[in-house]
């Protein structure tokens, strides 16, 4: 288990071709200070990492030392800086080594970092590929959306098991979040796809999903007549727009007809009775995020109403409510889980994330519609 | 139960959670509880994996309340539990636990326990889901299991059922058949978790994983290939203060019939139809069915048995076991055994299992070693090889989880020199996160009622009906003094002649 990695300085400034010489170098000398003790190397991904400017460089670095302790490999970080105009690539080299509870030496990262100008960055891919380990998948974290339609880009996508994004957490129109869904969409056909955006409604969708592995509630579920998102913000919130496109999706409810005015997003099927999924906002007042789900189904002339709501401790509270009454109360504590938690865990997996993408094509289907 | 189905699971592959359900632990004030169960339990809630809607009912003679068995946990899991990661969840954690007072060898407190229960389902509105864990001693498990069936706990129409039992499930195959019939009486075999700890852990777990989810390793796992196998679970610990336990067990109980068996099973067993509990569990049965059944006179040349006498440790000296507290001086307890198994299948026909466990022995090492033939043809000068030895795939359960395979190599240079090198996998270094603990997973999988890595009834029979011809043979035999092996050494010398004798020695851990 490594805990804190040292950071070991290889090279800097090197050319592309003296990369891989540099590193088993780093390697044979590391036996040899070790007076020929078993010095270990595990790897077991490739992370790409484009990013601009030296403030996202600094960030990544310490996002990228946050995720060594959870998964030793090849970290490849293209840096392109845009107040350059040349086009040489040049490297910088470290390792981040650590004494395993046995005390040996493990290598248990290797970092590279290329940079080059604004007028290098179509030749980064061709750099990158060739440093890439075989064997082990290779995972691609692209935060900035726009970097992705670059061309340069598509080579990389070919030879990526996940690329994993991050999208805003804000909109300004449903018309937005449906041109990034297509955007998406558009990108399975390359390598699988997980988004942050959507891993952080895990909990949610949990607090849902608990609601209904009640057998009496899964009695419901085709009783379910009206479903209520509310968030707290000024724009369109996507974690709202995500659980309604999910819950459409999930209730077989791919919206046909679908209304978008006074601040009020409708998903609802054309014909027939269906759940009619609507998305409202509140006043920010300082909180951000979702603030409720409430799920009303009618049986036999009894409401009962589902509600999972965001509570001041980070918790979410279920309650349930039959016939106007309280019938059950319950909290769910989500386990604390940062931007760089998040990461780690989608480097857990490299399989295509099917709900996320059939909620996509839910919303992109809402768009088209509307 | 219905087919209905909850869509809202699909695709919830980071999360998996039980339906709200409430523990009802029995005996909940002995050391299982503060050790492992709470620790897990808090675990388990702070990463989330518990039902919103959850309680846990400590059952136990003693006079507490609430209040003070809060304080004797939160207690508990300051000292066994490494990372609390707020004081606001520790908090949240203690409130949903409960204590309540009664002699669970008497019926009327099951019958009191079971009207708290409904009035505490009714107040919480959640279906009458319950998990009893017997954490308490064996001798009691019988007259527990009937009191709960006089007040009407074994089963309930609001809900599920289900037990967990500690083990030792017997004592030997025929208390295990009782216990089994006194248990069936109660409970249907779907609603049993008899849980053996070492099945939780995430290696155990993963000699399946490595068998049937690669393709390179199936297909040399056979005669053809394996010479001989060596299962080793080796402890340091003495009897560590329970004198009197051990002596009614031995090794061979404690250890053997459980945890070495399990091993033995999952490593030489057939590949499952399906990953679940029946499939699972039918191979590991058919495996423990087709080991060769020792003759009484076969078990004097087959099994060794041993006692530690005083030596040292790391330094430390240490008494004999006769010496231990709560350990008779005329002891014929054994504290190691040895044994040669063969499998008649014809997959393992003619392979020798070897299989040692014991205590006080020079390091704490679990693991099963794979020695396979050697090559047909030995084209390299004899003299030239630093140490004559076979390809070893060793499969090493604890402390140091991983896997590694040894193979000859060429040493640098103009001459010929072969030496042996090993190539490691190591579970730690390779994944960064910490596993969960062993009964963590377990009491997950028992409140999602997965049964997969809990024994089945015929499949702890069948490990006691594999032990049962020794037993016989050490009672024929009456008391005798047992071979003696030094503290800190790795067992009798009988031990070592064992595979001497087939030309073989045991693995130097």
């Amino acid at each position: 288990m490594i805990d804190d990695a040292d950071r070991h300085i290889i090279g800097e400034n090197l050319p592309l071709k003296e990369i891989e010489a540099a590193l088993q170098k780093h390697w044979r000398d590391s036996v040899e200070k070790e007076n020929e003790q078993p010095v270990m190397k595990a790897s077991t991904l490739n992370l790409l990492v484009f990013i601009k400017g030296e403030t996202t460089l600094q960030r990544s670095l310490q996002q990228i030392e946050d995720i060594i302790a959870h998964h030793p490999g090849r970290m490849i970080i293209a840096q392109v800086k845009p107040d350059r105009d040349d086009d040489t690539i040049k490297a910088h080299l470290s390792a981040y080594s650590q004494k395993t509870k046995e005390g040996q030496t493990q290598i248990a990262a290797e970092l590279i970092t290329l940079s080059t100008g604004k007028n290098g960055a179509g030749r980064l891919a061709g750099a990158i590929l060739p440093l890439l380990l075989p064997d082990v998948p290779v995972f691609f974290w692209q935060s900035d959306m726009d970097d992705l339609l670059n061309p340069n880009f598509k080579t990389l996508l070919q030879y990526t098991d996940r690329l994993i994004i991050n999208t805003p957490a804000e909109h300004e129109s449903m018309a937005s979040v449906g041109a990034m869904a297509k955007s998406i969409l558009a990108l399975q056909q390359e390598c699988n796809i997980s988004d942050l955006r959507w891993s952080k409604l895990t909990e949610w969708r949990e607090a849902v999903a608990q609601i209904f592995d009640s057998e009496n509630n899964l009695k419901l579920l085709d009783k379910i007549e009206d479903v209520e998102i509310s968030y707290y913000g000024d724009h369109l919130s996507s974690h709202a727009v995500l659980m309604a496109g999910w819950l459409s999706q999930t209730l077989n409810n791919i919206p046909r007809v679908a209304s978008d005015h006074d601040g009020v997003i409708v998903f609802q099927k054309r014909r027939g009775a269906s759940a009619a999924v609507k998305i409202s906002k509140k006043p920010s007042n300082g909180f951000a995020g979702l603030n409720a789900i409430k799920i009303i189904a009618k049986a036999k002339n009894t409401t009962t109403i589902f509600t999972a709501k965001a509570v001041k401790d980070g918790g979410i509270k279920i309650t349930t409510q039959i016939g106007g009454s309280l019938h059950s109360e319950s909290i769910i504590r989500p386990a604390h889980r940062d931007d760089p938690h998040l990461l780690c865990g989608e480097l857990d997996f490299v399989q295509q994330d099917k709900i996320y993408l059939d909620t996509l094509q839910t919303i992109s289907e809402f768009v088209n519609e509307k | 139960m219905s087919d209905l189905q909850n869509p809202f699971r699909d695709g919830m592959r980071l999360r998996r959670s039980p339906q709200p359900s409430t523990l009802i632990i029995l005996g909940a004030t002995g050391d299982l509880t503060k050790r492992k169960l709470v620790p897990s339990l808090f675990s388990l809630f702070q990463e989330g994996h518990l039902p919103s809607d959850f309680k846990i009912i400590a059952f136990a003679r003693r006079p507490k309340d609430d209040a003070l068995f809060r304080d004797d946990m939160q207690a508990a899991l300051r000292q066994h539990h490494g990372n609390i990661e707020s004081e606001e969840t520790l908090k949240q954690f203690l409130g949903i636990i409960h204590y309540f007072r009664g002699d669970f060898n008497q019926p009327e407190p099951h019958a009191e326990l079971l009207r708290y229960l409904t009035k505490l389902e009714k107040q919480r509105g959640i279906p009458a889901n319950r998990l009893f864990y017997l954490s308490t001693p064996p001798s009691t498990y019988e007259s527990i299991i009937n009191n709960m069936r006089s007040a009407g706990l074994n089963k309930n129409e609001n809900g599920w059922t289900r037990i967990i039992i500690e083990k030792p499930f017997g004592h030997n195959l025929k208390s295990a058949v009782e216990l089994s019939q006194a248990v069936e009486k109660v409970f249907n075999e779907d609603q049993v978790y008899r849980i053996d700890h070492y099945l939780g852990k995430e290696t155990v777990q993963n000699i399946l994983v490595f068998r049937f989810a690669n393709g390179i390793f199936e297909p040399i796992w056979n005669r053809r290939y394996v010479n001989h196998v060596q299962i080793t679970v080796a402890e340091t610990l003495g009897v560590e203060g329970r004198g009197n336990f051990f002596e009614e067990t031995g090794i061979t109980r404690d250890i053997v019939q459980n945890h070495a068996l399990q091993l033995f099973s999952l490593f030489a067993m057939e590949p499952p139809a399906a990953f679940d509990s029946n499939a699972v569990r039918d191979e590991k049965v058919k495996v423990l069915k087709a080991v060769e059944e020792m003759r009484p006179e076969e078990v004097d040349e087959r099994v060794v048995r041993g006692q530690y006498s005083a030596g040292s440790l790391m330094g430390e000296a240490m008494q004999a076991y006769k010496d231990e507290d709560g350990v008779s001086a005329e002891s014929t307890t054994e504290t190691y055994l040895a044994a040669k198994l063969f499998i008649d299948n014809w997959r393992w026909a003619n392979v020798p299992f070897y299989i040692r466990a014991g205590k006080r022995l020079p390091k704490r090492v679990t693991e099963i070693a794979i020695h396979f033939k050697n090559a047909p043809l030995q084209m390299f000068n004899e003299g030239d090889r630093s140490q004559v030895g076979s390809n070893v795939l060793a499969l090493r359960i604890q402390p140091d989880e991983g896997i590694s395979l040894r193979f000859d190599s060429k040493v640098p240079g103009p001459s010929s020199l072969i030496r042996p090198v090993t190539m490691d996998f190591r579970y730690g270094t390779s994944f960064g996160h910490k596993p969960p603990a062993a009964y963590e997973r377990l009491l997950l999988d028992a409140l999602l009622g997965d049964a997969t890595l809990f024994t089945r009834s015929d499949e702890n029979q069948m490990a006691w009906r594999l032990l049962e011809p020794i037993f016989q043979r050490w009672d024929e035999i009456g008391r005798v003094n047992l071979p003696q092996y030094n503290i800190g050494s790795w067992g009798p010398a009988k031990a070592d002649q064992l595979l001497a004798k087939d030309d073989l020695e045991w693995r130097r851990l």
